[in-house]
């Protein structure tokens, strides 16, 4: 373990989860000033209008100071607490917050509080695809969802990837709100449409991010076209080693109701409390829009069930390509997927690297959201660009 | 996603669903404005400006005005249902069924039945329902009780804009006749409402608040002053469970007796009369099938057995408030045998 980093403080802030959230409210501490944190420590709890989620520590220490009140609402970016070493005085950590709080309330005044960011829609060979832009510069990075989702699953990843640099989340074909007309359905035509997205959004060269069905469209993109794919990372996504249990997708594609639907999703994680009545309804919401549930099913059969039928398809095939080509390919799984199961190192081609998060299930990126940004942030600036822009 | 009003997010149903299929027809009193006279045309869409546009959008032959004659013009609209139309009728006022009760009830309602299931009325009647604007006793009822009382109408009673479009393309799509009700003090709430065609289905309760210290059922209006109660108590410690039924019939049952199993209390906010209402059917259902799980007697909020005074102030004392709810939460999770 290491010592921590000398005399760095570093600020706990209220995070940003989805669009429209531009402020929460602190609801309990999970820490006690003084005690010990380590990255991807649970740390505090927060209530959002939409969402009552926990927020992991970034950094490693002692937690110095809480500076929230429980019940207390502050601003996205508000300063919640003080994390750093054991040594740091007490005017080091007055002068930290103070100057913190000095450029907080610059920034606000300049910028207003982070208003809610709504989503654009851009047309791709005649067909509109919705996608949610945050941050600049940087080598672009694009995160794709999995199998009956929508762009809003990254809520928990994308302000903090977008603090190094422009992050693009999609909505698939079929999913949110994009285009529900699907040809076929399969992977190939989900891949030629986010081929289309970078191509319009003249996005040269990203770092591609995939979950479940999105990792299939990502591994196939990437190996169809190498330049465009600086890294790639498959989270909980199907692949060599892997077992997808099949009656999940089509209890989850029959769930017309709250109960059958909780039931459903509980399956998705480790820690069921995950899955509020919000979740719930949010999903059931996208479902009762019409033309979705015909679109999931053509997709749950082209782009899944037929795939995972043959050894050669998509996803399958694709990692031996990618590994061959030289790009690089790091693997995420919750270490308690009961959807999709973890491989094991020896499935996996040669210099992809796995990594299993505990105590996450096949929504790792929601339920260990800390770790697994940690994972992606470090993996990207390995394989961005060597151009010095952050 | 757009944010609008439920007035705005009913009229899109309608919308949507005249475009979708031209059988869809709507026939009332004012909905054309002045057209065919000296007055402006498109002046009113109804009395409360939920359909305001669409007969200049879709004209004369889809959007029919009518005499103020609701005998006449629902049964013509259940007779045009018959012959395969998708009539909307906008009854106005709940209250005015009194003068179509043979149409609705004697006849839409067992259609089907009478004719062993070889033809149906897939009729939508559109009213408003409920005090709270002083339209005094004759225009401010809440009837849901009175049509869930008959077999063969579903009766649905949305408290959001988001519920409201979502239930209303499900009634319009449905073979059989729906009464659906919208509450006066609804028409101006502002939500997040997909622009899409979305369908909810009838029987489905919303749980808006999970809680597992009591449950509390309320329809329409009656949703927002449960949600208050229990935003109210939560700093008291008592977690509330809010359940909407959305409709009155048929009734999402298992909802409800699933969750008095788990919170043993229960309480219901009626803003009717307090006899032979939905109030008292909910009540005798958990009664029947969660008898065991009760902790304390079940409680009905609901008006008083009595008309609806005109008088504001006595408007006020009549609807059922947050504070009436409150109490009968906390009397109820106190009580001891």
């Amino acid at each position: 373990m290491s010592a921590g980093n000398g005399s760095e403080l570093h600020a706990l802030t209220m995070p940003k989860w989805g669009m429209a959230m531009t402020e929460g409210k602190v609801i309990a501490w999970l820490k006690e000033t003084g005690s010990p944190v380590k990255a991807g420590d649970d740390v505090f709890e927060v209530e959002t209008e939409k969402i009552v989620n926990v927020v992991e520590s970034q950094a490693e220490g002692i937690l110095l100071a809480q500076i929230a009140k429980v019940d207390e609402s502050f601003p996205v970016g508000g300063l919640i607490g003080v994390i750093g070493p054991a040594e740091a005085t007490s005017e080091q950590v007055q002068d930290f917050v103070s100057g913190f709080q000095e450029r907080f309330q610059e920034f606000l005044q300049e910028h207003g509080t982070a208003g809610a960011i709504d989503p654009s829609n851009i047309e791709v060979q005649g067909k509109s695809l919705r996608y949610l832009p945050l941050g600049e510069g940087g080598s672009p990075k694009v995160l794709i969802h999995g199998m009956g989702s929508d762009l809003n699953s990254w809520l928990f990843n994308h302000a903090a990837l977008a603090d190094t640099g422009a992050t693009f989340a999609l909505d698939l074909p079929g999913h949110g709100g994009s285009y529900k007309t699907l040809e076929t359905g399969d992977v190939a035509e989900l891949t030629a449409a986010t081929l289309g997205f970078l191509d319009s959004l003249e996005l040269g060269r990203v770092h591609l991010v995939g979950h479940s069905l999105g990792g299939s469209v990502a591994a196939q993109l990437a190996s169809e076209n190498p330049s465009r794919v600086y890294s790639l990372t498959l989270i909980s996504s199907l692949g060599p080693g892997t077992r997808v249990q099949p009656d999940f997708l089509e209890s989850f594609l029959k769930a017309g109701r709250r109960k059958a639907m909780k039931a459903c999703l509980t399956r998705l994680v480790a820690d069921p409390e995950m899955i509020t009545r919000d979740l719930v309804e949010n999903v059931l919401r996208v479902k009762r829009i019409e033309g979705v549930e015909e679109s999931w099913a053509k997709i749950h059969q082209q782009a899944i069930v037929e795939p995972a039928q043959s050894v050669d398809g998509a996803p399958f095939g694709v990692l031996e390509r990618l590994v061959q080509q030289g790009t690089p390919v790091q693997v995420v799984f919750g270490a308690e997927d009961r959807i999709v199961s973890a491989p094991l190192p020896s499935d996996l081609p040669q210099g992809v690297e796995l990594h299993l998060i505990e105590h996450a299930g096949h929504i790792p990126h929601m339920e260990a959201a800390a770790k697994v940004n940690q994972l992606l942030l470090e993996f990207m600036a390995r394989h961005s660009e060597p151009s010095g822009a952050i | 996603m757009s944010r609008i009003t439920f007035r705005q997010a009913i009229k899109d149903a309608l919308v949507l669903e005249m475009h979708r299929d031209e059988s869809v027809i709507l026939i009332g009193e004012d909905i054309a404005g002045g057209a065919g006279c000296d007055g402006e045309d498109d002046a009113w869409g109804g009395p409360l400006g939920v359909t305001k546009g669409i007969f200049s959008e879709f004209g004369a032959q889809r959007v029919l005005d009518t005499p103020i004659s609701e005998a006449a013009f629902t049964g013509a609209a259940i007779g045009a249902a018959a012959t395969g139309m998708r009539p909307v009728v906008d009854l106005m006022f709940n209250d005015f069924i009194a003068v179509c009760f043979d149409q609705v009830c004697n006849q839409a309602a067992k259609y089907r039945y009478l004719y062993g299931g070889q033809d149906s009325i897939p009729l939508v009647l559109r009213a408003n329902t409920g005090a709270g604007i002083g339209t005094a006793s004759q225009h401010s009822q809440s009837l849901h009780s009175v049509f869930s009382f008959f077999p063969g109408l579903k009766v649905v009673v949305p408290s959001s804009a988001y519920d409201a479009k979502g239930l209303l393309i499900t009634a319009i799509r449905d073979n059989d006749p729906v009464v659906f009700l919208e509450h006066k003090l609804l028409y101006d709430r502002v939500e997040e409402v997909p622009d899409e065609s979305y369908l909810i289905p009838l029987g489905e309760a919303n749980i808006l608040n999970e809680g597992e210290d009591i449950t509390v059922v309320a329809l329409g209006q009656m949703v927002h002053v449960a949600m208050e109660a229990a935003e109210n108590l939560k700093g008291s410690g008592v977690n509330v469970e809010v359940i909407d039924p959305r409709t009155t019939s048929p009734l999402d049952e298992e909802t409800i007796i699933e969750s008095v199993e788990q919170t043993g209390r229960l309480v219901i906010v009626d803003e009717t009369t307090p006899r032979c209402n939905f109030a008292c059917d909910v009540s005798a259902l958990v009664a029947q099938e969660a008898f065991g799980a009760l902790k304390a007697p079940v409680r009905m909020v609901t008006a008083p057995h009595t008309p609806i005074p005109f008088a504001s102030n006595l408007e006020r004392l009549y609807i059922p408030d947050s504070f009436r709810v409150e109490t009968a939460i906390r009397e109820t999770v106190e009580y001891k045998r």
